[in-house]
């Protein structure tokens, strides 16, 4: 069988209809941008179609988020991070009641750990968010971001156990 | 001062992988902590960094590209461009010729084959066209109006053009319905780009989840628990649904034509209707939203206080 070559336009947008959330998310949880990130992607897509010839299918994926921080990189200084989410429509207030344990209000709550999310380092913030928000698989985001999966379970872990004694700090502190 | 117990921490990647219970980790580090670690995910897991995932275009990357100088491809791609402006300006003129054409009757549900294999459901009071040149070679295209579920073969680009929109596949099961000022897709398998129809506002909706196109703009993104539409099963359900479309669906299931006059038909229904007593239909829908009707033979006038 033929591989798939990324210059047919089938291939492209298929790879585009994949991959264009996720990339965006990725640049947002890395530098904090949403519109930068979102202009971002899509230049990514662009130099990605200039150079289907010469990336591989399977290196897709890699060589987008590759580029896509190479572009970001060179676009901006490097600024603080500050990430604000929006929420899905959930059983979020349910939920609360029955883990009481940061008893805060839900938005304060809400406002608090994306202060603690936003001071982790890059690389475990980056993991951490792509694991919990876009669903993606360990395995996935090792090869993604061209990193072992010990690197990828080991950000995850870390940035748990970090997030929690931020927020056990802050609750002390009002105590 | 935390102590970092590193000893926990394969346990804890274990439990985040779902592949430890909570029970299993409480065990080991406690009640507090587990509640804990249970509120900072189950918080993050509800976020998004936006809620709509309106994405850019890709054709406009690929058009893009066919200003340069790259032959083959460049070809190729003003050959596609050219022959889909060709069928949207043309398609309608000239497609009663050359064409065929499926229309659901009122309180009917047709179901039927496309070229390709692909399985089509039509509901009450729809038309699917096409024309024979757009099932020719790699082309898999027809014109949508009013509602219907489709269970695509796996192939080349498939494409519902409708009045409000477009939506293209590769190979899945979406359904498309199109009401006097949007269009809504709900997503069964696999994943589909909507457009409206200036294409300007690209939407991805993937398995399992549902988005509507009101005015030119699509509304958020809301998940779908059902594995194919449930007026497949006779029995429309409607979840937060305008009650333009809501009104489109009695009017093609009784044969009425539902006159609004004055009322704010900015409103939403959520609930199912019977497809056998117009009646009750009418009190479901309308009786819930506070709002008067009247049978009149084949006509149903609104009103409000």
């Amino acid at each position: 069988m033929k591989d798939k070559s990324v210059c047919e336009e089938q291939v492209f947008i298929h790879i585009h209809q994949e991959q264009s959330v996720p990339l965006r998310n990725f640049l947002y949880y890395r530098f904090g941008s949403l519109e930068k990130a979102q202009d971002c992607a899509q230049e990514s897509f662009v130099r990605l179609w200039e150079n289907c010839s010469k990336v591989a299918f399977e290196k897709a994926k890699s060589y987008l988020f590759t580029i896509a921080n190479r572009i970001f990189l060179d676009d901006v200084s490097h600024q603080k991070v500050v990430l604000k989410f929006e929420k899905h429509e959930s059983m979020s207030s349910i939920q609360m009641e029955h883990n009481p344990e940061y008893v805060y209000r839900e938005s304060e709550f809400k406002s608090q750990l994306e202060t603690a999310v936003s001071s982790l380092p890059d690389k475990q913030r980056t993991v951490f968010l792509m694991s919990r928000i876009d669903k993606i698989p360990n395995k996935e985001i090792a090869e993604t971001l061209d990193i072992s999966i010990k690197t990828v379970e080991k950000h995850m872990t870390s940035a748990l156990k970090s997030l929690k004694e931020q927020l056990d700090e802050l609750k002390d502190f009002k105590i | 001062m935390s102590t970092h117990n590193n000893d926990t921490d394969p346990l804890i990647q274990e439990w985040m992988q779902g592949n430890l219970t909570d029970d299993d980790l409480e065990q080991r580090i406690g009640r507090e902590e587990l509640r804990k670690y249970q509120q900072i995910l189950s918080e993050v897991d509800q976020w998004t960094p936006s809620l709509s995932d309106e994405v850019f275009d890709p054709r406009e990357i690929l058009d893009r590209k066919s200003a340069k100088v790259v032959p083959m491809i460049n070809w190729r791609t003003i050959s596609v461009a050219a022959s889909v402006a060709v069928i949207l300006t043309l398609g309608f003129l000239f497609f009663r010729d050359t064409g065929t054409e499926y229309y659901a009757a009122y309180g009917e549900q047709l179901e039927f084959e496309l070229p390709d294999g692909s399985d089509v459901v039509l509901a009450a009071n729809s038309t699917v066209r096409w024309e024979d040149e757009d099932w020719s070679g790699e082309t898999r295209r027809l014109v949508l109006d009013g509602k219907a579920f489709f269970k695509v073969i796996p192939g080349s680009k498939f494409s519902v053009m409708t009045d409000q929109g477009s939506v293209e596949v590769l190979g899945t099961a979406f359904d498309v319905s199109t009401f006097g000022v949007g269009m809504w897709v709900n997503c069964y398998e696999g994943r589909v780009l909507a457009r409206d129809v200036s294409k300007a506002k690209a939407q991805i909706i993937k398995a399992g989840q549902s988005s509507l196109l009101v005015d030119g703009s699509w509304e958020r993104i809301v998940p779908i628990k059902d594995e194919s539409p449930l007026w497949l099963g006779k029995k429309p359900t409607f979840k937060n649904t305008p009650i333009l479309l809501v009104i489109k669906e009695i009017e093609s299931l009784y044969h009425v034509k539902v006159i609004t006059g004055e009322v704010d038909m900015n409103r939403r229904f959520t609930g199912s209707i019977p497809t056998d007593d117009l009646s009750l239909a009418l009190k479901i829908v309308f009786g819930t939203l506070g709002i008067q009707f009247e049978i009149d033979e084949d006509q149903v006038l609104l009103s409000q206080d």
